[in-house]
C-alpha cells in the first residue's frame, strides 16, 4: 500500500536491484515452451521494485486477487539501464525506469521512453520489436504460470528484499549527507 | 463502412470477401499494379480468372489484392480436390477454416487479459487482414503454428521452421513487421518491417522453402 509515501526519484533505483513483471501465457502456450513470448513484452512494461516487493506479489491484481496463471519475470535494473549494449538499434539512454506508486502497490515502476525513438508509431516499430525481444530473453529468473516458489526460493526472495531495502535506505542516507555537506560548502 | 466485394473465378464460381472495415486502399498503399504485372493469359488458363483483371487499376481494394497476388495461384491444383472457392483444395480449406476459428477463439480467450492490462484489442481491420493472410498462405500449404494477440495492439502469427522461429506481427494501425529468432541461441536473426501483403507472403515462402 502507498500509505501516503512519496514517489522516489529514478536514481534511487540502484543497478543491482531487481524489477519483477507478470505475464500471462497466451492461449496456445504449452508448458516447456519458451516463456514469456516476445509478443507479451510491452515497451511501457510495469514492474514491482525488489526493494518493496516479493516477486509473487506481482500476481495480485488491484482487487487483491491472487492470479497463479500469471508467470513472473525478474530483471536486473542494470540490464534495463544498459539496453543499448545489446543492440545497435537502441541508442544510449533511450529508456528510463520511473517509480510510479499506485494506491494499492507502492513498489510499482514503469518503463518510459526518454526521447521519441520508442514512441508508438509506425517508424519506430523496428526499434520497439528489438527492445521487446531483448527484454523477452534477458531475464535473470522466472516463475512460469502456475509455478510456485519453494521454501528455499522464498528465503532467497526474503534476503533479496532485505538487502535491496537496506541499500535503498543507505543510499537515501548518503544523499541526505551529501546534500548537507553541499549546503555547508555554500 | 461495410462493403461486399465479389471476385469471379472460372466465370461461374464466386469468392465473396466480406470486407467490413477496410477503407479504400488502406492496406494497399504500397501496391501499385501496372498492366505488365498481370499475366492475363496464364491466369485465365490456370485459375480461370476472367478479364475483369484488365481493369485492375480502377478496381476496388480487394480486387486489387487478388489481382496483385495473382502469382500466388501458379501452383497446380487437382480439379477434383478443389473446394467451392475454386482456389484451395479440401485439405487447405479445412486447415484454413480451423486456423481462422482458432484465431477467433484465441482473441476471445485473451480479451480479458488485454483489458486488465490496458492493452489495445485487435480491431476488425487487423482481424480481416489476418484472415486474408491465412487464406493466401493456405494456398501454399503454409500454416502458422500459433495464433495470438500482441501487446503492441494487433495479432501475432508464430511460425517454426527447424531451428528458427518467426513472429509476424500485424498491428491495428495497418502496418506489419516480423522478427526471426534462433531457437537455440535465442538471438535475433532478422527484424524488419513489411510493406504489403505480397511481401508478407514472399517472406514466408522464403522462410519455409
Amino acid at each position: 500500500m502507498k500509505n501516503g509515501r512519496e514517489k522516489l526519484s529514478e536514481n534511487k533505483i540502484l543497478s543491482f536491484h531487481c524489477l519483477y513483471s507478470r505475464h500471462k501465457a497466451y492461449s496456445q502456450w504449452e508448458k516447456d515452451v519458451d516463456y514469456p513470448d516476445f509478443n507479451q513484452i510491452q515497451i511501457d512494461q510495469s514492474f514491482n521494485w525488489s526493494a518493496f516487493s516479493y516477486p509473487v506479489w506481482t500476481r495480485f491484481n488491484p482487487e487483491k486477487e491472487y492470479m497463479p496463471n500469471y508467470g513472473i519475470m525478474s530483471y536486473k535494473v542494470f540490464t534495463i539501464k544498459n539496453l543499448h549494449k545489446y543492440s545497435e538499434l537502441i541508442p544510449k539512454n533511450s529508456i528510463g525506469i520511473e517509480h510510479a506508486p499506485e494506491e494499492y502497490n507502492y513498489s510499482h515502476c514503469q518503463l518510459y521512453p526518454i526521447n521519441s525513438d520508442f514512441e508508438k508509431c509506425k517508424i519506430n516499430r523496428e526499434k520497439r520489436r528489438e527492445l521487446r525481444h531483448i527484454l523477452s530473453r534477458r531475464w535473470v529468473k522466472k516463475l512460469e504460470p502456475y509455478e510456485e516458489p519453494n521454501k528455499i526460493e522464498f528465503l532467497r526472495y526474503f534476503s533479496v528484499y532485505i538487502v535491496h531495502r537496506a541499500s535503498l535506505y543507505f543510499s537515501k542516507l548518503y544523499c541526505k549527507k551529501t546534500k548537507v555537506n553541499r549546503s555547508f560548502s555554500f | 463502412m461495410s462493403e461486399k466485394y465479389d471476385l469471379y473465378i472460372s466465370g461461374e464460381e464466386e469468392i465473396e470477401f466480406q470486407n467490413s472495415s477496410i477503407d479504400d486502399g488502406y492496406f494497399l498503399s504500397n501496391m501499385e499494379i501496372s498492366e505488365d504485372d498481370v499475366d492475363y493469359k496464364s491466369l485465365s488458363n490456370r485459375a480461370g480468372f476472367t478479364d475483369f483483371l484488365s481493369s485492375a487499376n480502377k478496381t476496388r481494394p480487394f480486387e486489387k489484392v487478388i489481382s496483385h497476388s495473382s502469382s500466388y495461384f501458379e501452383k497446380e491444383v487437382e480439379e477434383n480436390e478443389l473446394t467451392d472457392d475454386g482456389v484451395l483444395n479440401r485439405k487447405q480449406k479445412y486447415q484454413y477454416d480451423l486456423l481462422y476459428k482458432k484465431l477467433e477463439s484465441n482473441i476471445i480467450g485473451e480479451t480479458q487479459y488485454l483489458i486488465e492490462e490496458g492493452i489495445e484489442l485487435p480491431n476488425e481491420l487487423v482481424i480481416d487482414f489476418a484472415q486474408n493472410i491465412l487464406y493466401f498462405l493456405a494456398y501454399y500449404s503454409i500454416y502458422p503454428d500459433k495464433l495470438t494477440t500482441t501487446v503492441e495492439g494487433g495479432i501475432c502469427l508464430i511460425f517454426y521452421n527447424g531451428s528458427e522461429r518467426m513472429y509476424l506481427e500485424l498491428y491495428n494501425e495497418g502496418d506489419y513487421g516480423y522478427i526471426i529468432e534462433d531457437l537455440e541461441s535465442k538471438k535475433l536473426k532478422e527484424n524488419k518491417n513489411l510493406n504489403s501483403l505480397d511481401e508478407i507472403i514472399q517472406r514466408l515462402r522464403r522462410f519455409y522453402f
